[in-house]
């Protein structure tokens, strides 16, 4: 696999292998270019640590990374050729192959970021041949970007995603249920308003039947209570005219008493009255004397009747 | 790989872990709003009645004395259905008695007891009273108690008068058949003949007293306290029965 900062490796390098193609203000160019590189990749690349060779993943990035590297060094080898048209100022040796692997194929992957720091001199590892000229710059080679937090990171915005989507349906839905409710209370709030209503209409028709049988009722105390009264003092007045009716009643008796007693008592006067103007001889003195006395008897009778009827007239 | 499905199982919880922010669903509109009334009425509402009188009225009798050639009345009231609490002096020099209901219904007296100690008369009937009694009070009522009498004033309509009590005082009744033993109440209520006997009730409607007189030259009015009515009950061998007069004095 190729990557965009591996064919600018390649680009580079391939600069650096001719650089008589290049005009004089190009060919100097290359050592601006190349620290201005440098310190671009010194400020912005980022050297991900490399993954285990136990993925297959990583052993495809790897074998790329090799097969770069190893095309580099096939440009490097075929580029540090010795060319018998070339001279040694002109033709600026190439990196060994060694030196090309230094900042490109790096060790397997420690899980470690280190960053690539590019300084001082190239350091020579084993047969080479001297290089004299400009020093080639090579180009960072970036690991393999890992695409698994991008996968990652996918899934879990997928999930949430999915969560909230449910989310939404089930508050959809139970809002829906909420309004449904809402609306049935609202119509058993009218209904039981329509029924206080009713039930006040017929409360106060209740309560004006009420206030009219209380008072009625209140009326027909009274009345009970008058009537009671009324009943009590008749018979009050029964009782007493009861008792005054015993009382002429007596009264009367003892008029009766007195009366008969005064017609003994005249009765007995006349009869007297005839016995005195009857003939000397014919009655006897002492039997008219007796008799005049028995007439007293009975009129002192009459007299006290008469007295005692009196008596009862007053009380 | 297992990083991969911890990340992906935890976003799965957390964006699950939104459904327990969610309003529960709404549960089934209930339809008891309305409790059931009940259909018992009130039994402890004393201001209500079979025939619309307050229970004072309805154990407060008129008692009428038919005696040897008069017609006096006082009145009484009920302490259970066959037994009712007049003065003395209402009943006395008596022929016969009867007692009249606040409806109007005549009942016949059987027996008379009185006592000597107070212008009290215990009274027993043939038929029932009615249904509402007296409840004496277990204590006598102190200065500035409100009382309610009720009594037939004059014989005539059923009547409820109010007073305060006025403090104990010595019986204001020199005659030895109408003297108390002790001292008696002195109250506002104003009273008349024919309201001797009637109940003084206080606040809760319990007899704290016996109207038996009043006063001639103010509004006062006499009571004996409940406590010599509360002793004359505890102590029946203090009251004797009383017969009827008319035939010694007819014989007289």
């Amino acid at each position: 696999m190729t990557r965009p900062q591996d064919a600018s490796t390649t680009e580079q390098v391939d600069v650096s292998v001719d650089p008589e193609v290049m005009p004089d203000s190009e060919a100097d160019a290359p050592e601006d270019y190349r620290a201005e590189d440098l310190a671009n990749d010194e400020d912005d690349t980022i050297i991900l640590s490399r993954r285990a060779f136990t993925e297959p993943f990583d052993l495809d990035d790897e074998d790329d990374d090799d097969e770069d590297a190893s095309r580099v060094d096939d440009a490097d080898e075929d580029d540090a050729e010795p060319s018998p048209h070339q001279g040694e100022e002109a033709a600026p040796q190439p990196p060994t192959a060694s030196a090309a692997t230094v900042g490109g194929s790096a060790s397997p992957a420690t899980g470690s970021l280190s960053r690539y720091a590019p300084s001082g001199t190239i350091p020579i590892i084993g047969d080479a041949n001297p290089i004299t000229g400009s020093m080639p710059v090579i180009g960072p080679i970036y690991p393999p970007k890992p695409r698994r937090p991008w996968i990652i990171a996918t899934c879990v915005l997928a999930a949430l995603l999915i969560g909230a989507g449910y989310l939404g349906w089930r508050m959809w839905e139970i809002n829906g249920e909420w309004q449904q409710y809402a609306d049935e209370v609202e119509e058993a709030n009218y209904a039981l308003g329509e029924q206080i209503a009713s039930v006040q209409q017929e409360l106060t028709d209740k309560q004006n039947e009420a206030d009219l049988l209380s008072e009625q009722l209140a009326t027909n105390k009274a009345r009970v209570v008058d009537l009671s009264a009324e009943k009590a003092a008749a018979i009050d007045s029964s009782e007493y005219a009861s008792q005054v009716t015993d009382k002429l009643e007596e009264t009367l008796s003892l008029g009766q008493v007195a009366t008969s007693s005064l017609t003994s008592c005249i009765d007995g006067l006349e009869q007297l009255v005839s016995y005195l103007q009857a003939p000397e001889d014919e009655y006897e003195a002492d039997e008219i004397s007796n008799y005049a006395d028995s007439v007293t008897d009975l009129c002192d009778t009459a007299e006290g009747a008469t007295s005692t009827f009196q008596d009862s007239l007053t009380e | 790989m297992r990083r991969r499905t911890v990340v992906l199982a935890a976003s799965c919880a957390l964006a699950l872990s939104g459904c327990a922010a969610l309003p529960a669903s709404p549960t089934a509109v209930p339809t008891d709003w309305v409790p059931s009334p009940s259909a018992e009425p009130d039994q402890n509402n004393v201001a209500l009645s079979p025939d619309g009188f307050s229970a004072a009225q309805r154990m407060t009798v008129r008692v009428r004395n038919i005696g040897c050639g008069f017609v006096s009345t006082g009145s009484g009231f009920a302490l259970d259905a066959f037994t009712l609490v007049t003065n003395r002096h209402v009943v006395a020099d008596s022929s016969r008695l009867e007692v009249s209901t606040h409806d109007g219904r005549l009942i016949e007296v059987t027996a008379t007891e009185v006592t000597t100690v107070a212008d009290i008369a215990i009274v027993k009937t043939e038929t029932s009273l009615g249904a509402a009694f007296a409840t004496p009070a277990q204590e006598d009522p102190e200065e500035g108690d409100a009382i309610t009498v009720t009594g037939y004033p004059n014989g005539g309509r059923l009547t409820t008068t109010t007073g305060v009590v006025l403090g104990a005082v010595k019986d204001p009744l020199d005659s030895e058949d109408r003297g108390a033993v002790g001292t008696v109440l002195a109250t506002t209520a104003v009273v008349q003949p024919g309201s001797s006997g009637s109940p003084a009730l206080n606040e809760a409607g319990e007899v704290v007293g016996v109207v038996y007189a009043k006063s001639e030259t103010t509004d006062q009015s006499y009571i004996v306290p409940v406590s010599t009515l509360n002793s004359l009950l505890a102590q029946p061998r203090l009251l004797v029965p009383q017969a009827a007069s008319c035939a010694d004095s007819s014989a007289s």
